[in-house]
C-alpha cells in the first residue's frame, strides 16, 4: 500500500479540483438558464454566484445522499454482498426483517431505554438548569462541569474508563457503594430499593422481549435484595441498559443549557404576578415555568429519541468483548452494524437502513409539527 | 433571533425561591445546599475523567485492587513510557490528527462558501434548495452508511482515509451551514452592497468582508466538527479496515484483549489520558461557543 | 484572543501530524516477479529486484513482548537476509474481539495482509478464498512435507484436495485444576463427569459479599463458551449437522450438553445475581480465586514453572446417559493462510517456509505454549511433566476443532441463543430450536446448503 497519507491528500486536491469545476459549470449554467428565460443582467450575475457558491453542498447532496439513498432502495429488495453479482430478491429483506427476533430484540432495547431513559435524562437536565439559573457565583463554572461529559462521554477513551469503574466485582462504583452502605445505613437501603426496582423493571421488560417470564419469576421468589447485594453493571442482561442509562444521564448537558436558554426566555413579570397571587415555589414552577418551556421539553424529547435509537458508541466500547451480555444492549444501529459488516448482509443492511430512515423522519416530522405549534407563541 | 442571548449575559430569572423580605436565614441555607447538592453533581459529572487520570499513573496491582485507592501511592510513569513507545499508538495518534485536520479544513471552508450563498445572494431557487438542505437533517448518517460502503468499496476507497474525509468536502453537515447562515444573515447588508459597487466580486467579498466577521461562528463550528470528527467510531470502524490506518477511537479499544488473564488497565488508561487531551484543549479554549451553539441550533425552525 | 489560539493549536497539530507522517510511510509495494516455476530452494527468488516488496503479515496468536519480538527482531532480519528484494516484513496484530469483523473486510476489499494467521475451524469459511500453496508447500514441493502430523498439514488445513495454509500451533484444550483448592473442597481428583463437574462447581466456588471471591470453573465468559459447548457436545457422540448438512443443535447430545452447561452454571453461580470474579492480575490457577480452569497454556506461567506440580489435568467430561460418550480433548490448531488477493504469494510461501522449519515451529510454540505442528520439532517437549500430561492428553483424547461451518454466524447466534437459555429467557427447547432456525437459515444463505 502507498503512503495513506499522501494517497489522501492526493484525492482532497482532486477532490477540491472537481469542485471548482462543478461550481463553475453549475454556476455557469444557472446564469445560461436565466439568460434564456429572459433574465436581467443582474439576476444572471446572481443566479451565476448564487449557484457557484452553494454547488459543493448540492454536488455532494447528490453524490453522497441521493444516490446512495436510490441505490440502497435498490439494493434493499435485492441480495447483496461485496463483490458478488447482485441477486433480485423482491421483498424478502423487508418481509425478514419484520420476521426477525433480533431486530425486533434491538428494537425493543432502543423502546426501552426511551421510555425510561429519556424522561430520566430530561429530568436531570431540567433539575440541573433550575438549579443553574439561580443568579449564585461561580454559577458559569457548574456549567461547563456539566456540559463536559458531551464532549468526552462519546469517546472510547473515556468509555473505557467507563467500563473500568462498572467492574461488579471490585470496580470503583461498586465498591463506593459498598463503602457509604456501610456507614451509612439509609444508603444501603437506598441501595437495595434501587437494585430491586430495577431488576423487577428489567427482568420484567426480559420477559415481554422473549415471552417468558421466568426470569421475572426468579426476582420476586429471590425477595428484597440481601444487604450485601451490588448492582451488576456490565455482567447481567438485568443491568445493561440500565449502565448504559446512566451514561445518558451523565451526558445530559446538551439539553441542560437548551433549558437554560429556554428559563432565560421566560419573562420576569410572569413570576412577579404569580408571587402577588401568593403563589409558593412549587406552585409557580408548575403553572409558569413548566407550560413555558414545554416546547423545550418536546424537542430534547424528540431530538433524545433519535439519539437513542442511534445508539452505538456506549454499547460497541462497553460490550464488545462481552458478546454474551452484548445482545441486550444492542441498538438499532448496532444492530445494523453487526449484519451489515460482519456478515456481509448488505441487501438486509439496506432494507435496515431504510427502516431507520423512515423512523427517523416520522419522529422528526412530529417534531416540525409541533414546533410550528409553539413556535407562534414564542416569548419576545 | 432571541435565543442568541448568552444565558450569562442577562440575569437570570430565579425560578423556585425568591427572596423574602425579612427572613435572612432562609436563602442562606438555600444557597449553602444549592452549592452543596451542585458540587456533589459536578464531582460524580467529573468522576471519570479523575478515575482516568488516576489510574493511568497507577501499577496493575492497584489498578486491580480489592479496596478503594483514590490515588496511586507513588505516581507511577511506566504506564505512558509504554504507550509512548508503542508505534501503532503513535501511529493512531497521526492518523486521527491527520483525519481531523484535513476533514476540518474542507469541511468548514465548504460549509462556509455555501453559507455565504444561502445568506448573503439572492438568486432564483434558494428557497427550495436551503429547504432541500434543511430536510437532509433527517436523515441518520448511519443509514447512509451501507449504500456509501458499497459505493467506496467501487471506488477503491474502503481501507484508505477517504471516506472519512473526503465527503466533509463537500459542506457535509447542515447543521453547521444553517449555524453559519444564521450568523451571516445577521451582518447588515449595506456592506456587501458598498462592496459590490466598488466593483468586487462576491469571492472578494467572501473572504475580506463576510469571513472577518464571522470568526466567533467559525471557531463554533470548528469546535463541534473537531469533536465530532475525533470521536467518532462507527466510519472508522466501517472504513479503516487495516490497522495500520486506525483513528484512537479504535485503537483505546484493541488495547483490552479479552485473551489475556489481566488487562493492563493503567497503560489503556493513559491511552484514554491522551486520546483525551485534544478535546479537554478544545474544550478549554471554546466552552463557550460550545455552549452557546446548542442554544442555537436549538432554535432552528 | 481565543481564536488565535485556536489557530495556533492547528497549526502546531499540522506539523505534528506532518512529522509524524514520515513514520509509517511504507514503501509503495509493487508486485514482486513470482517465479514461474516454484520451488523449494528459496534462493530462487530474483535476486535483481530491487528492494522494494513490504510483505504483510497479520497475526492473532501471539504473546506480548515474547512471540511477538521474535518474529520482528529474528525472523524478519532472516528472511530479509535471504531475499534482498524485501524492504520490510509488516505485523498486524489482531485480537479475537474484533476478529472476524477485520477478516471481513480484508476479504471484501482485496486489500489486506499477504499471510493471516487463522484460527483452527477458519478452513471452511475462508478456504476458497485463499491462495492454493500445493506448488509451494505440497507434498511433492516441499520436503519438509512429510514431517508435519496428518492431522494438520492434510487435515486442518487441506480442503477440496488443495493445501490453504500451514499449521502453525496445536493447542489442546483441557481442565486444569489446582488440587489444594479442589482438596480444599473435599475433592481428590479432577472431576470428569458430567455430575461430578456440577458437584465440584457448587463445593469448590466460594461466594462472599454476592459476589465470587473462588470460582469452581473459569471459561472464557460466564461459563457460556460456546466452544466449550461444540466440545461437550462431541464428547457425547453428537453431530453438528445432519446428514443433509442442516443444523443438528436440537440433537439429544446437544440438549444434554447445553442442560449440564445451564446446571453447573446454577452450581456455581446459585442467582444470576451473583458477581463475576474480579481480573486477575497474574493468573486464575495460582492467585486462589479459581479451582478450575478450562483453557490452553496461553497466558499461563511456563511450562518449568512450580505452580504446575499441583495440578491436574483432564479431558472433557463423559455422561453415562450416553453410550457413544467419550472422553475428548478439543485441539486448537491455528494456521497461517495466503489470501488469494495477495501480489506476493510465491514470496509470502517462502515466509511460510521459513517459518515452517523444525526450529521455528519449535521457538515459537515454545514461546506461545503450544504445541509445534510437525513432530520433529517436540523434542524437550516432554521433558517436563507438565507438558508429557498434555501431550498425552491430546494422544489419547484429542479432536481438531474444525469443520464448523459458517463459523462467524454460528458463533453470533450461540453467543445469543446460550445466555438468553442460561439467564432463563428462553428454556432449553426453545433455546436449540432457535438456533437450529437460525444456523439453517446462515447456512442456507451463504450456500452450505445447496
Amino acid at each position: 500500500m502507498a503512503n495513506p497519507y499522501l494517497n489522501t491528500v492526493y484525492w482532497a486536491a482532486a477532490t477540491v479540483l472537481f469542485i471548482i469545476i462543478t461550481s463553475l459549470i453549475s454556476g455557469a449554467s444557472a446564469r445560461f438558464v436565466v439568460k434564456i428565460r429572459g433574465g436581467t443582467k443582474k439576476l444572471q450575475e446572481r443566479a451565476f454566484a448564487g449557484y457557484l457558491f452553494a454547488a459543493p453542498w448540492v454536488v455532494g447532496f447528490l453524490i453522497f445522499v441521493l444516490i446512495p439513498m436510490v441505490l440502497s432502495l435498490y439494493w434493499s429488495f435485492n441480495k447483496v454482498e461485496p463483490l458478488k453479482p447482485v441477486i433480485w430478491v423482491g421483498l424478502k429483506n423487508y418481509l425478514d426483517l419484520f420476521g426477525d427476533s433480533d431486530f425486533k430484540y434491538a428494537f425493543l432495547n432502543s423502546l426501552f431505554i426511551t421510555v425510561i431513559g429519556l424522561p430520566l435524562q430530561i429530568g436531570a437536565a431540567l433539575i440541573l438548569a433550575l438549579l443553574l439559573s439561580q443568579k449564585l457565583r461561580g454559577m458559569r463554572l457548574f456549567r461547563v462541569a456539566f456540559y463536559m461529559p458531551v464532549v468526552l462521554g462519546l469517546n472510547s477513551a473515556v468509555l473505557l474508563c467507563w467500563g473500568l469503574m462498572f467492574n461488579a466485582n471490585n470496580g470503583i462504583v461498586t465498591q463506593i457503594i459498598q463503602g457509604l452502605g456501610q456507614i451509612f445505613v439509609p444508603f444501603n437501603w437506598l441501595d437495595r430499593l434501587f437494585i430491586y426496582i430495577n431488576e423487577l423493571i428489567s427482568a420484567a421488560f426480559l420477559g415481554f422481549q422473549s415471552g417468558r417470564y421466568k426470569i421475572l419469576q426468579n426476582v420476586i421468589s429471590a425477595g428484597f435484595p440481601a444487604a450485601d447485594r451490588v448492582p451488576l453493571w456490565l455482567q447481567s442482561p438485568l443491568w445493561t441498559k440500565t449502565s448504559l442509562i446512566i451514561l445518558l444521564i451523565w451526558s445530559c448537558g446538551t439539553m441542560m443549557i437548551f433549558y437554560l436558554a429556554a428559563l432565560n426566555n421566560v419573562p420576569q413579570e410572569i413570576y412577579e404576578a404569580a408571587e402577588v397571587d401568593g403563589a409558593n415555589a412549587w406552585q409557580r414552577f408548575w403553572n409558569v415555568t413548566w407550560p413555558l418551556i414545554t416546547p423545550y421539553t418536546f424537542y430534547n424529547l424528540i431530538v433524545g429519541m433519535i439519539a437513542i435509537i442511534q445508539l452505538f458508541n456506549e454499547p460497541y466500547v462497553l460490550f464488545y468483548n462481552t458478546p454474551t451480555v452484548a445482545q441486550s444492549a444492542q441498538s438499532v444501529v448496532y444492530y445494523l452494524y453487526i449484519n451489515t459488516f460482519r456478515f456481509n448482509r448488505m441487501g438486509y443492511g439496506s432494507a435496515i437502513s431504510w427502516f431507520l430512515l423512515i423512523v427517523i423522519m416520522f419522529i422528526t416530522l412530529i417534531q416540525f409539527r409541533l414546533q410550528n405549534r409553539w413556535v407562534q407563541y414564542d416569548l419576545r | 433571533m432571541s435565543a442568541l442571548r448568552r444565558p450569562t449575559d442577562h440575569g437570570i430569572v430565579p425560578l423556585i425561591i425568591r427572596e423574602r423580605k425579612g427572613f435572612k436565614l432562609f436563602p442562606f441555607l438555600w444557597k449553602i445546599l444549592l452549592y452543596l447538592v451542585l458540587l456533589v453533581g459536578a464531582a460524580i459529572t467529573l468522576f471519570p475523567l479523575f478515575w482516568m487520570i488516576s489510574t493511568s499513573f497507577k501499577t496493575e496491582a492497584e489498578s486491580n485492587a480489592s479496596r478503594i485507592i483514590w490515588l496511586p501511592h507513588q505516581v507511577q510513569l511506566d504506564a505512558y513510557k509504554a504507550i509512548l513507545a508503542n508505534k501503532d499508538f503513535l501511529i493512531a495518534y497521526a492518523n486521527s490528527i491527520f483525519v481531523t485536520i484535513i476533514a476540518l479544513l474542507g469541511t468548514v471552508i465548504t460549509i462556509a462558501l455555501v453559507a455565504y450563498a444561502f445568506s448573503r445572494i439572492e438568486w432564483p431557487g434558494r428557497n427550495l434548495v436551503f429547504f432541500l438542505m434543511l430536510s437532509t437533517m433527517m436523515i441518520p448518517t448511519q443509514s447512509l452508511a451501507v449504500p456509501q460502503y458499497m459505493i467506496f468499496l467501487k471506488f477503491k476507497w474502503v481501507g484508505t482515509f477517504n471516506p472519512i474525509v473526503i465527503p466533509g468536502f463537500f459542506a457535509g453537515g447542515a447543521a453547521m451551514i444553517f449555524l453559519l447562515r444564521q450568523f451571516m444573515a445577521q451582518i447588515p447588508k449595506e456592506l456587501d452592497e458598498a462592496a459590490l459597487m466598488d466593483g468586487a466580486t462576491h469571492l472578494q467579498i467572501w473572504y475580506y468582508v463576510i469571513m472577518p466577521l464571522c470568526r466567533p461562528a467559525i471557531a463554533t463550528i470548528s469546535a463541534i466538527l473537531f469533536v465530532g470528527i475525533w470521536n467518532s467510531l462507527l466510519y472508522p470502524l466501517i472504513f479503516l479496515t487495516s490497522t495500520k490506518l486506525y483513528t484512537l477511537p479504535i485503537f483505546v479499544t484493541t488495547l483490552y484483549n479479552p485473551q489475556m488473564p489481566s488487562q493492563p488497565w493503567p497503560t489503556i488508561m493513559s491511552a484514554s489520558v491522551l486520546t483525551a487531551l485534544p478535546l479537554l484543549i478544545i474544550f478549554f479554549f471554546a466552552q463557550r461557543y460550545l455552549i452557546e451553539s446548542i442554544v442555537l441550533t436549538g432554535s432552528k425552525g | 484572543m481565543r481564536t488565535k489560539l485556536l489557530v495556533m493549536l492547528v497549526l502546531v497539530s499540522v506539523l505534528f501530524s506532518a512529522c509524524a507522517q514520515a513514520t509509517p510511510t511504507a514503501a509503495p509495494a509493487t508486485q514482486a516477479p513470482a517465479p514461474a516455476v516454484p520451488t523449494a530452494a528459496p534462493t530462487t527468488a530474483p535476486t535483481t529486484a530491487p528492494a522494494s516488496v513490504v510483505l504483510n503479515v497479520a497475526v492473532v496468536d501471539y504473546v506480548k513482548g515474547t512471540t511477538d519480538t521474535w518474529l520482528e527482531n529474528t525472523i524478519v532480519p532472516a528472511f530479509k537476509a535471504q531475499h534482498p528484494e524485501v524492504s520490510d516484513v509488516q505485523f498486524t496484530w489482531l485480537t479475537w474481539g474484533t476478529y472476524n469483523d477485520v477478516l471481513a473486510g480484508y476479504f471484501n476489499t482485496g486489500t489486506g495482509p499477504d499471510i493471516i494467521n487463522f484460527g483452527s475451524e477458519y478452513i471452511a469459511q475462508y478456504g476458497s478464498q485463499l491462495a492454493d500453496l500445493t506448488p509451494y508447500l505440497g507434498k511433492d514441493a516441499w520436503p519438509d512435507y512429510a514431517q508435519y502430523i496428518p492431522s494438520t498439514m492434510a487435515g486442518v488445513t487441506t480442503a477440496d484436495g488443495k493445501l490453504r495454509g500451514l499449521p502453525w500451533l496445536i493447542a489442546p484444550r483441557a481442565y486444569m485444576c489446582n488440587m489444594t483448592e479442589l482438596q480444599a473442597a473435599g475433592l481428590t481428583s479432577v472431576p470428569t463427569t458430567y455430575a461430578d463437574w456440577i458437584k465440584e462447581a457448587k463445593s469448590a466456588t466460594i461466594i462472599k459479599n454476592n459476589a465470587l471471591q473462588q470460582a469452581g470453573l473459569v471459561v472464557t465468559g460466564k461459563l457460556d463458551d460456546w466452544q466449550e459447548y461444540i466440545g461437550l457436545i462431541w464428547g457425547l457422540g453428537g453431530q453438528l449437522y445432519n446428514p443433509d448438512g442442516t443444523s443438528n443443535f436440537s440433537s439429544k447430545e446437544s440438549q444434554a450438553a447445553l442442560k449440564f452447561m445451564y446446571d453447573r452454571r446454577r452450581a456455581e453461580y446459585p442467582s444470576e445475581t451473583v458477581a463475576d470474579l474480579p481480573q486477575t492480575n497474574g493468573n486464575r490457577l495460582s492467585d486462589g480465586s479459581a479451582a478450575c480452569v478450562l483453557g490452553n497454556m496461553w497466558g499461563f506461567p511456563a511450562a518449568t514453572d512450580p505452580v504446575w506440580n499441583n495440578i491436574q489435568l483432564a479431558p472433557y467430561p463423559t455422561d453415562a446417559d450416553f453410550p457413544n460418550s467419550k472422553p475428548i480433548s478439543m485441539v486448537f490448531q491455528d494456521w497461517l493462510g495466503i489470501p488469494a488477493y495477495s501480489k506476493n504469494v510465491a514470496l509470502a510461501a517462502d515466509f511460510l517456509k521459513m517459518l515452517g522449519s523444525a526450529d521455528n515451529q519449535f521457538t515459537y510454540n515454545k514461546g506461545f505454549g503450544s504445541f509445534p505442528p510437525r513432530k520433529d520439532a517436540w523434542h524437550d517437549y516432554t521433558d517436563t511433566t507438565l507438558m508429557k500430561n498434555i501431550g498425552n492428553i491430546m494422544d489419547q483424547y484429542g479432536v481438531a476443532f474444525s469443520d464448523v461451518r459458517d463459523t462467524a454466524k454460528l458463533v453470533t447466534i450461540l453467543q445469543k441463543e446460550m445466555p438468553a437459555y442460561f439467564t432463563d429467557q428462553e428454556d432449553l427447547a426453545t433455546a436449540v430450536a432457535n438456533i437450529d432456525q437460525q444456523y439453517t437459515q446462515a447456512l442456507k444463505d451463504d450456500g452450505w446448503i445447496k
